[in-house]
């Protein structure tokens, strides 16, 4: 099982009418198409109006993702096609183009002229999580940092963990989870009110 | 004694929540289906993307998700059919019903050449009056239209710029 069976698990979910379950692939890859439509999106106030957008017409069209490319490349492609259409609809060209490549190794031709989602209240939050997620990376012992360095960076299996840490699966486990645990217990004072289930959830 | 039960609960809803991310557990969404359980999902994802990129510690404005949220709570609810992996039985009829009809189609195409030689080259005969009409149907048309486009484009063998 890897990412991609996760994600079609989620999508199979949406597609037989269960809504809930693509609220799950949102929260998963909201900052990742942000950071997308950044690139291509002066505005951070607009840039939130097209994410909204992009997820909507992925909801519309899922019923005919049948899988053949990993969800994210689907989704992806989506963001940009809305962020195109936004432009045209407000006669904003691009003037520069690059590649930007995503996690599958896909290339989009793009554009990066435009700014990021740099508002001072943004650029300072960011800058908090960033630095709270190190600070907590940091003061975690060995063993959990390093296990949960394998497996976000490397991208390593808990089994191949397990043999390169010389411990059980079951002991992998655990520690990514304490870790994950332990940084979340920090970042709840960054991400203050917004993460109060009664509040945005 | 019922708050250490429901810490118990939680604690383990994480783990399993830690271990679906990382694909090591086949996922249980309706146990993500409660507030706290979409907050540890988001809040476990914004440390792995973090961790790979600063670049995407990016606090969404606040209720962008519950916009999106609400909005695909507005939407029609999908359904998609339902793709079932064809049977071999069926799979076999189908390509032995495939087989014959290309057979049959080729044998009624093909059985005229083979019983009525004659009578085909009679009409073939019979319809180059047609063919003639067709030819003065095409050059009374290039005299009303012009030379076509293609002829306009020729070489000339020395022809230099002008």
């Amino acid at each position: 099982m890897n990412q991609r069976d996760v994600d079609a698990a989620l999508v199979a979910r949406v597609q037989r009418g269960d809504k809930r379950a693509f609220d799950l692939l949102v929260l998963k890859y909201q900052r990742k198409i942000m950071r997308l439509l950044s690139r291509m999106i002066r505005d951070p106030a607009e840039i939130e109006d097209v994410t909204q957008e992009a997820f909507i017409k992925a909801y519309r069209a899922i019923a005919q993702f049948r899988g053949e490319s990993a969800f994210y490349t689907w989704l992806y492609r989506i963001a940009i096609n809305t962020a195109r259409n936004w432009q045209a609809a407000h006669g904003r060209r691009p003037t520069a183009s690059s590649v930007i490549e995503n996690e599958d190794g896909e290339t989009f031709d793009e554009i990066d002229n435009l700014t990021d989602i740099s508002t001072p209240e943004s650029m300072l939050a960011s800058r908090q999580i960033a630095e709270t997620v190190n600070a907590a990376m940091q003061a975690l012992p060995e063993e959990l940092r390093t296990a949960i360095l394998l497996r976000e960076i490397e991208g390593m299996s808990y089994e191949d963990i397990a043999q390169s840490m010389a411990c059980p699966i079951g002991t992998v486990r655990s520690r990514i989870f304490r870790a994950r645990e332990a940084i979340a217990a920090q970042l709840k004072t960054v991400l203050g009110d917004d993460h109060d289930p009664d509040r945005r959830w | 004694m019922q708050a250490k039960q429901q810490q118990e609960n939680e604690a383990s809803l994480e783990a399993s929540i830690s271990a679906w991310i990382d694909a090591e557990a086949d996922i249980r969404p309706e146990d993500l289906d409660t507030p706290y359980g979409r907050r540890v999902w988001d809040t476990y994802h914004l440390i792995g993307d973090v961790l790979r990129s600063e670049d995407l510690a990016i606090k969404p404005s606040d209720f962008l998700y519950a916009r999106i949220s609400r909005a695909i709570d507005e939407e029609p609810p999908i359904v998609a059919p339902h793709v079932q992996p064809m049977r071999r039985f069926a799979r076999a009829g189908v390509s032995g019903l495939a087989v014959a009809a290309a057979v049959a189609a080729v044998a009624w195409v093909a059985m005229p050449y083979f019983t009525a030689g004659e009578q085909t080259v009679m009409q073939a005969q019979s319809q180059v009056p047609a063919a003639e009409g067709l030819y003065d149907y095409v050059a009374a048309h290039h005299d009303i239209t012009g030379v076509g486009p293609v002829r306009q484009v020729s070489f000339e063998p020395g022809g230099g710029p002008r």
